[in-house]
């Protein structure tokens, strides 16, 4: 009897707190990871930009006096002579904006460039500074339109921040030509990139519902080797964290010319959010492929030790929170995006991105994407909308079932 | 003795688990520290662009 109650009262009492405090511990802690990427982007807001007015004279060399009308900017020289314009246009590149000032001579010539802020990813930036991209505007008619690949060269491995640097440069000498505003909005632009990305979509929502065991795998090898070929070393273009920051700083490229940035992104946060499930590291991440891939070659298997899973799971829920917080804080979401995808799939980055990438793929080989349960800051960020999702549906669950008064 | 190789081993790589994800976390943040250090510039009035006949042309 008194054993019974021993028993009675150690599985009665002592794990009620315990589940009581293992409840509340995903909500305390989603509650402060939310609190910290909030003050951050307060931060990065309340952190204006420079003024414009005093940097005309670094693009219309001999300035001397500038006369501001709204986003338009004459310059005069010391004997009160026109001199030419400036406007100031920014355009996003595939990490964040570009930020650009333009100068344009009477000739309607494009005099000078200042790049005043720039958010993009380091390793495509400096992919543009290599080639001397920006030089090869100087000296055109500022009536062009800069298309990509017509007007102006492409820069392979850098396209979308090649494109965000024409664009400005278009956009500025828009507003100086028209006096207008706002720009004109660029075409429509749908091809390859949108449909391998909606066929994809299609495909990983296919899987769970195909009956034959070899037919799901058919599928999944074939959605892992699209993805590593078209998103991986085609496009380079995988959902990351940089993603995520530019969605929550505001820095949302034209829709008309970024489609596949919007599918991605609204595409993969729609459906977890419809589904209840993460399709996209399952079947679309390319460096889950890859990871994969490597696993398959010596049969590795995932290894989630009991107890210390869950205390490592944290990493990458931490390192989400911290890089997010840093590319809203000082609006540079570029740079927060630590994943090793663009080290892989264009083979340009520091030494550190490559011990990273190295330390993953070796330990590929010995348990199944150690990237994806240990690292990843997507995946992290993809279980947290689903933790919302769950809870929200439970409420409203508990909320339909309650007996009315 | 079995049972007792089998636990050791397992500690053995569940410590080596938590080595490599905490290695790996440092990485991380000497990645994020030098991304955020070599772009924290704000402005980057170093990078202006200019034609090279601009100056002439300025008559100055």
């Amino acid at each position: 009897m008194e054993k019974q109650t021993k028993r009675f009262i150690g599985v009665d009492s002592v794990p009620r707190t315990n589940i009581a405090r293992q409840r509340r511990q995903p909500w305390l802690e989603s509650i402060l990871a939310v609190l910290i990427v909030f003050g951050a982007w307060l931060y990065g807001f309340l952190n204006t930009r420079s003024p414009i007015e005093p940097l005309i004279t670094n693009v219309l060399p001999g300035t001397q006096r500038v006369e501001a009308d709204g986003e338009i900017f004459t310059a005069y020289n010391k004997d009160n002579q026109l001199l030419g314009y400036a406007a100031a246009a920014d355009a996003t590149g595939y990490g964040g904006p570009i930020f650009l000032l333009v100068g344009v001579d009477l000739q309607g010539e494009i005099a000078g460039v200042q790049v005043i802020e720039q958010r993009e990813t380091p390793g495509f930036y400096s992919l543009l500074s290599d080639r001397q991209f920006i030089q090869g505007f100087l000296g055109q008619n500022a009536d062009q339109p800069f298309v990509l690949g017509q007007d102006v060269d492409s820069i392979s491995g850098a396209t979308l921040s090649a494109g965000a640097v024409a664009q400005a440069i278009h956009n500025a000498a828009q507003k100086i030509k028209t006096g207008a505003l706002e720009s004109t909005a660029p075409a429509i632009r749908f091809g390859l990139p949108e449909i391998a990305l909606l066929a994809m979509f299609a495909g990983s929502l296919t899987i769970p519902r195909l009956k034959n065991r070899r037919s799901r795998n058919i599928l999944y090898w074939g959605l892992l080797l699209t993805s590593i070929v078209i998103i991986g070393f085609m496009l380079n273009q995988p959902l990351t964290l940089a993603n995520f920051a530019s969605f929550l700083a505001g820095y949302w490229p034209t829709w008309q010319d970024h489609l596949y940035w919007f599918l991605m992104l609204v595409g993969v946060v729609g459906l977890a959010i419809l589904q209840g499930r993460n399709i996209y590291c399952y079947s679309i991440c390319p460096f889950g492929a890859v990871q994969e891939c490597f696993g398959q070659l010596s049969a590795a298997t995932p290894y989630l030790p009991r107890g210390i899973y869950r205390q490592l799971r944290w990493v990458p829920r931490w390192l989400a929170v911290l890089a997010l917080a840093l590319g809203l804080a000082f609006r540079q979401p570029g740079a927060a995006s630590f994943e090793p995808f663009g080290t892989l799939f264009s083979f340009s980055a520091g030494f550190f991105p490559w011990m990273l990438l190295v330390f993953v793929l070796f330990a590929s080989l010995i348990i199944l994407r150690p990237f994806c349960y240990y690292l990843c800051p997507v995946g992290a960020i993809l279980d947290f909308i689903l933790f919302i999702r769950n809870q929200v549906k439970k409420i409203w669950k508990t909320k339909q079932n309650a007996p009315a008064e | 003795m079995e049972n007792q190789t089998k636990r050791s081993s397992g500690i053995g790589s569940t410590r080596a688990l938590q080595i490599y994800v905490y290695v790996t976390a440092i990485l991380v943040l000497i990645i994020l520290y030098s991304s955020f250090q070599r772009t924290d510039s704000g402005t980057l009035s170093d990078e202006i662009y200019l034609r090279q006949n601009t100056v002439e042309m300025s008559g100055n």
